[in-house]
């Protein structure tokens, strides 16, 4: 079995941590004086424009608020800018024999298991085809008896597909402790020393078994390697909203992560799945502690992934992302209130890292990746905090004075600084779509867009992707807020099931989902036209989209049926995507037709209960 | 318990993954907090609580 010693690891500095290579200290500096110049150009303008009347608590409110926000929203850009330079790409290590022992891990809760075990079926087809030996191991948090029951028939119809007794497993906890963390923690305490490498995938994973032979490979040519991160590119989406987010993750997530991975260097970041782990690495560094006091800052940590990168990184390994690896899939929310749930979670788990942003002996860069976290989510309060303060700028202003001198003749009319707002409001602007127009100039150069419909086809996905994202922007930013306000006054959201699948939503669905949104929205505005007319026009863009809210909500599930949107997964369908699709619509057929056929009995025997299967 | 439903459970005793244990220690991700000695007088300046 491949052992790494400690001596293997990275050349550590004295502390343990593995050193910043130059380039990527390069990286670093580049995108934060960027973000930082940005931010005081903001600002700058800002300032000039609203002090000429004097300076009021709320000017100087308005312009760290505004500094904070554009620095936020330039780093984001910087992300797509360092990534859409290319490197030439290195020769890919051969796969060394004996091959090292792999476990897949699979953690479900609460899963449609149909679905769910006909993906690992092809997955484990996909394994063999590729000539290596992994096994699967399905790691269950189902308690439900009836659910854990569907699991267990689901699993008996898996192993006789697949043949895989003693190379295919399940087993159910009896307690949910660490939800996902603590599930995968469990079989490293008990199976763990079986493996030297373990591929952790959600339950709606899909993987290429050659995409698994080529991270092992990599494992074993870098042993300083703890954790490797693939991009999963989203496949299956039928909503607008779906195909949009399924679009812009794979025609602009590859740039921003290569932008990302230049920026982290060795000290990158894990998402939770979809990802190859040295398991001693992660079995001597990664156990979590539950940290003191209540939910939702104390308890469980909910977003382990982002600590057990950072804890990897302490122990000396290096964690890295590599957008390149092809064959890596999952599924998206089909609709925004899926997205909003899935985003109160990560709220909630992201605040959490306040909590650890002093831990002990963690690199620099990772108690910056929680700083990242928490922010990507305070920044909706900060967003909303200076629209306020905007209004209540303009509604507490002085009246203009004319005549500043005793004896004038003439009035003194202030100077007009409409210049400044508009080239503030540009600039913003630009900050979000001019990493999305570069990334469609360069896929057009290197003839990447013909996945994506042609060099016409995608560039009219970019801008509906960015006229729909800049529409539903004021709704997440008021779902974020309420998000980010639970969480601070002490609500714990739980950790609720990943809504699969879920689909088209009726107009009264979205309107009990939004009606909230809607108010405050009417409120701002009318306010606003009522006490500052002026500013009301201003403001038309953030309020439409509020009142408009069960519109948006419920237009944006409906399903696709023109050719926006397309990505290359649907011109090309991958081949452990077709396998799963075969094989879990003969399950389905196969549960139909004992369905019927339990149905036909069950009337025969005047029962009349309908018995699921 | 329905003929199926036993045939699962019969077969279920080999689905568990090998025995193999792994320790994974529990990391330390939370400073301790430092106890600061308070100076003598200002113990001194708190209410005496009176026993009865």
């Amino acid at each position: 079995m491949h052992d790494p010693s400690p001596s293997s690891r990275n050349e550590a500095t004295t502390d343990g941590r593995p050193p910043v290579d130059t380039a990527t200290a390069g990286f670093r500096v580049t995108a934060i004086s960027c973000a930082l110049l940005a931010a005081t150009v903001a600002s700058g303008l800002l300032a000039e424009a609203s002090i000429q009347d004097g300076v009021e608590v709320l000017d100087i409110v308005r312009v760290v608020l505004i500094f904070v926000t554009t620095a936020w929203l330039s780093w984001g850009a910087m992300l797509a800018f360092l990534g859409l330079a290319r490197t030439r790409a290195s020769a890919e290590p051969e796969l060394q024999m004996p091959q090292p022992p792999t476990v897949v891990l699979v953690p479900i809760c609460n899963e449609d298991p149909v679905a769910t075990f006909a993906r690992v079926a092809a997955m484990d087809r996909s394994i063999r085809e590729a000539g290596i030996r992994a096994d699967i191991a399905i790691l269950s948090d189902t308690r439900a008896p009836e659910a854990a029951a569907h699991e267990r028939r689901a699993f008996a119809r898996l192993m006789a597909e697949t043949d895989g007794a003693k190379r295919i497993f399940y087993r159910q906890r009896e307690d949910g402790r660490g939800r996902k963390a603590g599930n995968v923690e469990d079989f490293i305490r008990r199976s763990g020393g079986a493996y030297d490498f373990a591929v952790i995938l959600d339950a709606d994973s899909l993987m290429e078994g050659s995409a698994i032979r080529g991270m092992i490979a990599r494992m074993q040519a870098d042993p300083k390697l703890g954790l490797l991160q693939t991009l999963p590119c989203i496949v299956a989406g039928h909503s607008f909203f779906g195909r949009a987010m399924q679009f812009a993750a794979a025609f602009h997530g590859p740039v921003f992560t290569r932008g990302l991975a230049r920026m982290q260097g060795g000290t990158g970041p894990f998402w939770g799945h979809n990802a190859i782990v040295r398991v001693r690495a992660f079995a001597e560094s990664c156990g979590l502690p539950e940290l003191s006091g209540k939910p939702p800052f104390g308890g469980h940590i909910l977003s382990h992934d982002y600590v057990e990168a950072a804890l990897l990184a302490r122990a000396g390994w290096s964690v890295k992302v590599d957008a390149s690896i092809d064959g890596s899939y999952e599924e998206g929310p089909e609709n925004v209130l899926s997205y909003a749930k899935r985003d109160r979670r990560w709220c909630q788990g992201n605040l959490q890292h306040i909590r650890l942003l002093f831990a002990p002996g963690l690199a620099g860069w990772s108690r910056f990746v929680f700083l990242q976290g928490i922010f990507s989510y305070l920044v909706s309060l900060l967003w909303a905090g200076f629209l306020i303060a905007s209004v209540a700028a303009t509604v507490t202003a002085p009246a203009p004075d004319y005549f500043p001198d005793r004896y004038q003749l003439f009035p003194v009319f202030p100077t007009d600084r409409s210049r400044e707002i508009m080239a503030l409001a540009l600039g913003i602007l630009g900050l979000l779509v001019l990493p999305k127009f570069a990334i469609w100039a360069q896929s057009l150069a290197e003839g990447r867009v013909r996945g994506f419909g042609g060099a016409v086809g995608s560039f009219i996905s970019v801008v509906t992707e960015i006229l729909l994202t800049s529409l539903l922007a004021p709704v997440m930013l008021m779902y974020q807020s309420r998000a980010v306000l639970q969480v601070l006054s002490g609500r714990d959201g739980g950790w609720p099931a990943n809504a699969r699948g879920e689909g088209k939503l009726s107009i009264a669905q979205a309107t009990r989902a939004s009606f909230w949104i809607v108010l405050a929205g009417g409120a701002i505005y009318f306010a606003t036209a009522w006490l500052a007319p002026d500013l009301a026009p201003w403001l038309l863009p953030v309020c439409v989209p509020m009142l408009l809210a069960p519109l948006l909500i419920a237009w944006t599930s409906r399903p696709l049926t023109h050719a926006l949107f397309r990505a290359p997964e649907e011109r090309a369908v991958p081949p452990v995507l077709e396998r799963f699709r075969e094989i879990h619509g003969d399950w389905l057929d196969e549960l139909q037709s004992s369905q019927d056929t339990r149905a036909v009995a069950s009337s025969a025997s005047g029962a009349g209960a309908h018995v699921p299967a | 318990m329905t003929e199926e439903q036993s045939a699962i459970a019969e077969r279920a005793e080999g689905w568990t993954p090998p025995e193999a244990p792994l320790d994974m220690p529990s990391q330390v991700l939370e400073s301790r907090a430092r106890r600061v000695r308070a100076p003598g007088f200002l113990l001194r300046l708190l209410p005496m609580r009176r026993t009865a």
